[in-house]
């Protein structure tokens, strides 16, 4: 009798728990203007880990330590905008003068290529895919600028609420915690709370890692397309910085809008062979160095589930759903070890 | 000044007189309530109750007190199970107040037929302790189940909990750790204990069948 009572309260608690989970999912989901800078700031928190253990050694307060990262973590945020943006809006305008250059190129290659194929094959071909990647050229230039203010609000709104959301996770995170960990029933207190610390860790470590290897190659790249001489130096790094987040296709796509600056570029002094190699030295130091010391022992996934986690995850998010994949198949591999243990034993 | 301005000079003084003088003061209030033998101060009475435990005489009354904000208050209602045989185990847990019983599978041989049976290895109560195991190894094993006989509230510190608590307090971290070790020491002695105790048995045993056998 007195057993049965208390498993019908442990069911109840769990309904409750469950209950309060998907409320809480449902109000992130409703909320995003609030919940996007509060990811990113929890994302960061959980990037931060390795600092705060240096601030622990100092034996720093976790108030004061708080405060030092919201002071940093603004001024990290403002002054890359306030220098940054002045080199990298140079660039941009730059750009506008390439485009026309580009849209001349593209049409005398088109017609060099009709030509050869009809001198060849006597073949004429009729469909333009040139006009139609114009178009869209155009198309998603108005629609950026359309939406421009709006992204312009949203950044400023971030800078203010990035910073102020970090703060206080890093101040009251355990305290929300211990607090969450008093709803969850005790038949899957344990479990819960180490599969959380571990999805954290893994996350946290990956993102980190993920970070530290994006600068890497970013900066290897600016550096050799300065030396080289090369036009957009910042822009193609800050691209080959950003597409190196994603796993094998990400150098090449890096490459590309540096390939068709080469291309497009008449001066003398543009050397596509020396920037093409610029790009293997990157990608090597990535591959040999630093890929095999920070991220490859944070998640060991073969290859084959990583490229397929990041084609799942493009799918449901995007960019963001491609970064996030491979430490959620981690995560999932580790669910799923989890059970296995669990139903089947170990050996 | 006219004599009605005075007079509500005069009042208003007195008023403001008697106000200070009846008014209370929160400290000493917040002194009569801290002392009092009723007053229940969770932060307080959890750093008494560690003190109270053996294995943590090395600490200091704020190590006691560091420790106590890394441990979860858990209440099992009777007969709930608190940890499983054969499950993963996390969690170290102290016995706030309740009986929690300790229970195992046994193989029972009664002749050909071999069954198993739950036995009760131990009765734990007020200021003792288990699964120490589940924070020292990588995948631990839970070899007994544990059982709250009536309500019972628990103090537990989960292994994320350890982990940080070395990162954050390393002298706290390695007291606790030093803690364990004692508890894992305590428990290797009666298991030698036991073990010696079985092997007399076994050749007092060996040694009745060999004179049976004789006569």
């Amino acid at each position: 009798m007195l057993i049965k009572k208390t498993i019908k309260t442990d069911q109840y608690k769990f309904v409750f728990f469950i209950v309060v989970m998907i409320v809480i999912a449902a109000v992130m989901f409703s909320l995003s203007r609030i919940m996007i800078p509060l990811g990113i700031a929890y994302i960061l928190s959980l990037m931060l880990k390795p600092a705060l253990r240096s601030f622990y050694s100092a034996d720093i307060g976790r108030k004061t330590m708080s405060i030092i990262i919201l002071v940093t973590s603004l001024f990290l945020l403002t002054y890359p905008i306030v220098k940054g943006v002045k080199t990298i809006s140079e660039e941009a305008h730059k750009i506008e003068y390439y485009l026309p250059r580009l849209e001349s190129y593209l049409r005398i290659k088109y017609g060099e290529l009709k030509q050869f194929v009809f001198e060849k094959v006597n073949y004429e071909i009729t469909f333009n895919p040139v006009d139609s990647l114009i178009e869209l050229g155009q198309e998603t230039t108005k629609s950026v600028l359309v939406y421009l203010p709006q992204i312009v609000t949203s950044a400023l709104e971030w800078s203010f609420m990035i910073p102020l959301f970090l703060f206080f996770i890093l101040k009251d995170e355990r305290r929300v915690r211990f607090l969450m960990m008093k709803i969850v029933p005790n038949s899957i207190v344990e479990k819960t709370y180490y599969l959380y610390h571990s999805f954290n860790t893994k996350f946290g470590d990956y993102i980190f890692a993920k970070f530290i290897e994006a600068t890497i190659v970013g900066v290897v790249i600016t550096a050799g397309l300065l030396l080289l001489g090369y036009p957009f130096a910042f822009l193609l790094g800050i691209v080959a910085a950003v597409t190196n987040i994603l796993p094998y296709i990400g150098p090449f796509l890096g490459l590309i809008p540096a390939l068709v600056v080469g291309l497009v570029d008449q001066n003398p002094n543009t050397t596509i062979g020396a920037m093409i190699l610029l790009y293997v030295i990157a990608n090597v130091i990535d591959l040999a160095l630093v890929f095999p010391v920070l991220v490859s022992k944070i998640v060991n996934l073969h290859p084959l589930i990583v490229v397929v986690s990041v084609i799942i995850g493009s799918q449901f998010g995007g960019v963001i759903g491609m970064i996030v994949s491979i430490p959620l198949a981690a995560f999932l591999k580790l669910l799923f070890q989890e059970f296995y243990l669990e139903l089947y034993g170990r050996t | 000044m006219n004599s009605d301005e005075q007079s509500t000079q005069k009042k208003f003084e007195t008023s403001k007189a008697t106000f200070v003088d009846e008014r209370v003061s929160i400290p000493t209030l917040k002194y009569f309530w801290q002392t009092s033998p009723l007053a229940t101060n969770k932060r307080k009475s959890i750093p008494k109750f560690l003190r109270s435990i053996k294995v943590f005489e090395q600490f200091t009354d704020y190590e006691l007190k560091i420790f106590s904000e890394f441990l979860h208050e858990r209440i099992f209602a009777g007969e709930e199970v608190i940890i499983k045989e054969g499950e993963s185990g996390y969690g170290f847990y102290l016995i706030f107040s309740g009986t929690i019983e300790i229970l195992s599978q046994i193989n029972f041989h009664d002749g050909a037929n071999t069954e198993r049976r739950t036995q009760l290895i131990a009765r734990l109560s007020k200021q003792e302790y288990f699964g120490e195991l589940s924070l020292l190894e990588k995948r631990n094993k839970r070899n007994a189940t544990a059982i709250s006989k009536g309500e019972s509230r628990l103090l537990a510190i989960y292994k994320p909990d350890l982990e940080e608590m070395i990162e954050r307090y390393p002298v706290v971290g390695a007291k606790f750790l030093q803690a364990i070790s004692i508890i894992v020491a305590m428990r290797f002695n009666s298991v030698t204990e036991e073990i010696k105790t079985l092997k007399d048995m076994i050749s007092i045993l060996e040694k009745k069948l060999a004179d049976q056998e004789d006569n």
